[in-house]
């Protein structure tokens, strides 16, 4: 089991998660005093933007060329990081914002499904693009979310061994 | 700055300016821009044009963490520049970034200048045409040399540059997006996005805003506010603030530089940002001696000698305190008691505070209060007793205070028994007046008139209710109709839908019409008011049913411009 898991574990590039982490921690630190109930809800989506793109970012694998020719797939690959990265995520999301989960979920997949076809950086930015976007247009940043996720799905079957 | 220094300084200045984050950031300020413009609310343009900028700040510093990202690639150590020189060089590259945002604000400030200014204030202390003062346009170009300074700190701190990407994105809407968090007494001084006018209070719910002076720019009491706040714009806090962010930038300089100009920034900007802060506390709105005690309360004339006397029995919704008011303040009306119908809206010890909050605060004398019994035959929906009870803006007093030692309904006797012709304002179920009917027929007789406003003729039912005072207690109702005072109704058919003049007494109170008010006004100007009349009958939902010819007087209409007129002439 550790040969599996240990090295994906110290292959991860867990640099921008742990910086989501620390924001949103301090987010909730600097809330709290100020009598905020909740997040407010233009920063939600945000906060949920940004721990979707760290955890994307996390997929990052600078040796997957190196690794292409090994019987364990790019998709296997991929999946093992994500079980890492996205329950981390989660939890951290659940304890400091305290949800949605759908509107996260929606977030990450997009960011999958585009770092999947147009690299990591991309992906990254897919999601911390659209929360900008929405605050800035005043739309709902989770509108559809379920329909969203399910589409980016598709692409990420479609693309899971790119 | 050497000249290799300066020639990589221009082509990390060039680069920047290629970088897309400003000017998407620049596009997507300029869409806030747009939406801010459409808010009629007042202050929202003001403040809102401020906040806007944040897209283009996180543009600038993402461009920044491009610029500082290549830091992380090795570079040969016998290249021509050191580490020290080339974040000097990239940090120098950042500037034509902060002329971008000046150039921005300055467009900005000029479009405001063309178009006249935007609103501030709420009547009667209103501008049109405010602008911002030069301290406060200064600030988003500081904003800007602090996005540059923190995109490289963030590259220096994480060594990665999406991480630091990301980390910018939470802080610069935290900061700028929701600045409106840090706007409080103990973080307005330390916040990085500051945003002004700011609010001082400077009286009571109650207090006639035409009693502040009329240069003054005025906050009216609302949802989050329970008073009447004066807007100041402080240029001395901007330009102290704009200090501050200086101190911010030096200190983060610190940070990024090494060796002898570290040792020197790191203290110089901590110095300059805490004499800042100290500078923006002592400069504070609220603390330059201009603070304005409380305007006086509406106050209570001396009722005429030969004022009718009447018992007002209401059940305290907003409304009811306007009327209330309006009633104390006729001079041709003597308040004789308040009677509070416990099956009303907010039920009988909340009804007493308000009681005492209203009458004090108008600096009258206090009245005999007296309640009812409370066994609503349809309970009212519990949001609005609560909203009632909390939301009626008026300051709870330290008072004594207490409810007479009787009954409502023994207490109007006593009163029609000492007072000939006194008469009843019913501005709630009419519980107490049905009881007294019916328990004591003699005492109930000896009142003049009852003018109540309960029950609807053709208005359609909301949730299989006609008219709430009605349909709280409709068995009361029907002995009042059936009784032999004379009685005028007033019901929800006849109430004109408009604000009242009165509706300033009350502005947590936004009803669709304002029942009890104009009922009220309705019972000490008779002419304004068209009447039915029938003998009536009620059903359980409120509604008033005509049976033929009858002494009751149904109104059928208001003459809302003589209402209007009445509430002017008691209230100003």
């Amino acid at each position: 089991m550790s040969a599996v898991w240990w090295p994906t574990v110290r292959a991860i590039s867990w640099a921008p998660l742990a910086g989501a982490v620390v924001c949103l921690l301090a987010v909730t630190a600097v809330l709290s005093p100020l009598g905020a109930r909740g997040w407010p809800a233009g920063l939600v989506g945000i906060g949920a933007a940004a721990l979707a793109g760290a955890q994307v970012a996390g997929m990052r694998d600078p040796a997957a060329p190196l690794l292409a020719a090994v019987p364990t797939s790019a998709a296997v690959r991929r999946g093992r990081r994500l079980v890492l990265l996205g329950p981390t995520g989660l939890a951290v999301w659940l304890v400091t914002a305290g949800g949605p989960v759908l509107g996260l979920l929606a977030l990450l997949a997009c960011g999958l499904a585009t770092a999947l076809w147009c690299g990591v950086a991309a992906g990254a930015a897919v999601p911390l693009a659209w929360a900008v976007v929405a605050w800035s247009a005043g739309w709902d940043w989770e509108v559809h979310a379920a329909l969203v996720g399910a589409a980016a799905g598709v692409v990420i079957v479609l693309g899971r061994n790119r | 700055m050497s000249a290799a220094t300066r020639e990589l300084a221009r082509l990390e200045g060039r680069r920047m300016l290629r970088h897309p984050a400003p000017w998407a950031g620049l596009a997507l300020t300029l869409l806030v821009a747009w939406d801010v413009w459409g808010e009629d609310w007042s202050g929202q343009r003001y403040t809102g044009l401020v906040a806007a900028l944040t897209p283009l700040l996180l543009g600038v510093s993402v461009a920044s963490v491009s610029a500082f990202g290549r830091e992380l690639v090795p570079v040969a150590e016998a290249a021509p520049l050191g580490p020290s020189e080339r974040a000097r060089a990239r940090l120098a590259g950042g500037l034509p970034l902060v002329a971008l945002v000046a150039l921005v604000v300055a467009a900005g400030a000029v479009g405001l200048r063309l178009v006249g200014g935007v609103p501030l204030g709420d009547d009667p202390g209103r501008t049109l045409h405010a602008h911002h003062t030069p301290p406060e346009l200064l600030q988003p170009v500081l904003l800007a040399a602090v996005a540059v300074v923190v995109g490289a700190v963030a590259v220096r701190v994480l060594r990665h540059t999406l991480a630091a990407a990301i980390v910018l994105t939470v802080l610069w809407f935290l900061v700028g997006g929701t600045y409106w968090l840090f706007a409080g007494p103990g973080t307005r001084w330390v916040a990085v996005v500051q945003v002004q006018p700011f609010s001082v209070e400077v009286g009571p719910i109650r207090t006639d805003p035409s009693t502040f002076p009329a240069d003054w720019l005025l906050s009216a009491p609302g949802e989050y506010q329970d008073h009447w706040a004066r807007l100041v714009v402080s240029p001395l806090v901007a330009l102290a603030h704009d200090a501050y962010l200086l101190g911010l930038v030096l200190l983060l300089l610190g940070v990024v530089l090494a060796g002898a100009a570290r040792r020197a920034l790191l203290p110089l900007g901590l110095a300059v940002a805490i004499g800042a802060v100290a500078l923006q506390h002592v400069a504070a709105p609220y603390d330059d001696g201009e603070r304005v005690e409380a305007a006086a309360p509406l106050g209570i004339a001396p009722d005429d000698a030969d004022a009718t006397p009447i018992v007002v029995d209401t059940d305290l919704a907003g409304d009811d305190l306007a009327a209330l008011a309006f009633l104390l303040r006729r001079t041709d009306v003597r308040v004789e008691a308040v009677t509070i119908a416990g099956t009303g809206l907010v039920g009988c010890d909340p009804g007493v505070d308000l009681v005492a909050d209203l009458v004090l605060g108008l600096g009258a004398a206090p009245l005999p209060v007296a309640c009812g019994r409370e066994d609503a035959a349809r309970p009212w929906p519990e949001d609005w007793r609560r909203f009632a009870v909390a939301g009626s803006g008026m300051a709870r007093r330290d008072t004594t205070f207490t409810p007479a030692p009787v009954a409502a309904p023994e207490l109007i006797g006593r009163l029609a028994a000492r007072h000939a012709g006194l008469r009843v304002v019913a501005l709630g179920p009419l519980t107490n007046l049905g009881d007294l009917a019916a328990d004591d027929p003699a005492a109930y007789a000896r009142i003049a008139d009852i003018t109540s406003m309960a029950g609807a003729v053709e208005v359609p039912d909301v949730d299989g209710v006609a008219e709430w005072n009605a349909a709280a207690d409709p068995e009361a109702f029907a002995t009042v109709l059936a009784g032999r005072v004379p009685l005028t109704v007033v019901p929800d058919d006849a109430i004109p839908a408009a604000v009242p003049p009165v509706a300033w007494l009350v502005p947590t109170y936004s009803p669709p019409k304002w029942w009890d008010s104009a009922t009220a006004a309705a019972s000490v100007e008779p002419d304004l008011v068209t009447v039915e009349r029938g003998s009536w009958t009620v059903d359980g939902s409120g509604r008033l049913h005509r049976d033929g010819p009858g002494p009751v007087r149904v109104a059928t209409a208001l003459d809302h411009d003589r209402l209007d007129a009445a509430f002017e002439d008691a209230l100003g």
